[in-house]
């Protein structure tokens, strides 16, 4: 399990994340960051979430939004060392990382954590049935059972965050 | 080149060029001067968020890149334009936002999902 302490954050400049109790995320659980746009989602990922789970003696594998860029790294890096395998949109990316976690964990178990900020196919981790703790950022896609975590953005520039 | 079949591409997986200040987005996209003013307006009406020529765009969240892509497309010259994957990337409440200002652009719009 990790924890993120409450108070508050200032993300950027003109933007900060209230955390008014402190947030818990468990392993073999699938948990729903819901927010409009602008509310600070991919914020806590980036800022917040990711550098505390970097601290943690765990497999991280992070989608990131706007993956474009991730999959161009990825294309590349799959051509110097699994060449002949060919990736060639988000769904190729989903599945080349995902064999490549399963490969990391079964040669050292570590508690697994996937981060996935907006990601197309969210349905492709889940079928894995992987023992991880799965956190999701999306508009329009439910995952049955996952605990939503909500962001709700207040005016001067800043959100608050509540499980 | 024939421009009566050509598609202004607009997709919401890599929304804009640029990293720096927002008028360099709107140089690249050939907005006119003049429809500056009525570009923020719109932006601000369905992000909630407030822009100008300096505001530096990697400063902007992703789905409010994506709600300034939007503008940019509906206010450059072109008549049709693709979205790429638009529904995706904004909640609802921005979503019928945008589907507002496209409705009222007058152009010929195609909507396309890339999963």
């Amino acid at each position: 399990m990790i924890r993120i302490e409450a108070g508050f954050r200032q993300i950027w400049p003109s933007f900060g994340l209230e955390i008014p109790r402190e947030l818990r995320f468990e392993q073999d659980r699938i948990y729903h960051l819901k927010g409009p746009n602008g509310s600070g989602k991919s914020s806590f990922i980036s800022q917040v979430l990711v550098p505390k789970l970097k601290q943690e003696q765990v497999w991280l594998l992070q989608f990131e939004q706007q993956a474009h860029l991730q999959l161009q790294a990825i294309r590349a890096w799959a051509a110097i060392f699994h060449p002949g395998l060919r990736i060639q949109d988000e769904k190729d990316l989903v599945g080349f990382l995902l064999d490549d976690l399963e490969s990391a964990s079964l040669k050292q178990p570590r508690p697994i954590w996937i981060v996935a900020d907006e990601l197309h196919h969210l349905e492709s981790v889940r079928e894995r049935q992987l023992s991880c703790c799965l956190i999701y950022s999306a508009h329009h896609q439910e995952l049955g059972d996952a605990l939503p975590i909500h962001f709700k953005a207040l005016n001067p520039p800043r959100s608050v965050v509540s499980g | 080149m024939d421009t009566n079949t050509g598609f202004y591409i607009a997709d919401a997986a890599h929304p804009l060029i640029c990293t720096g200040p927002l008028w360099e987005e709107l140089l690249l996209c050939h907005i006119p001067s003049e429809r500056h003013a009525e570009l923020y307006t719109s932006f601000e009406r369905i992000s909630g968020k407030a822009i100008h020529g300096n505001s530096i765009l990697s400063e902007l969240s992703g789905g409010q890149k994506v709600i300034l892509m939007l503008c940019l497309a509906l206010y450059s010259s072109a008549q049709n334009i693709r979205f790429i994957d638009l529904e995706h990337s904004l909640d609802p409440a921005r979503l019928s936002a945008a589907m507002e200002l496209i409705g009222e652009s007058g152009k010929e719009i195609q909507f396309q999902d890339a999963s």
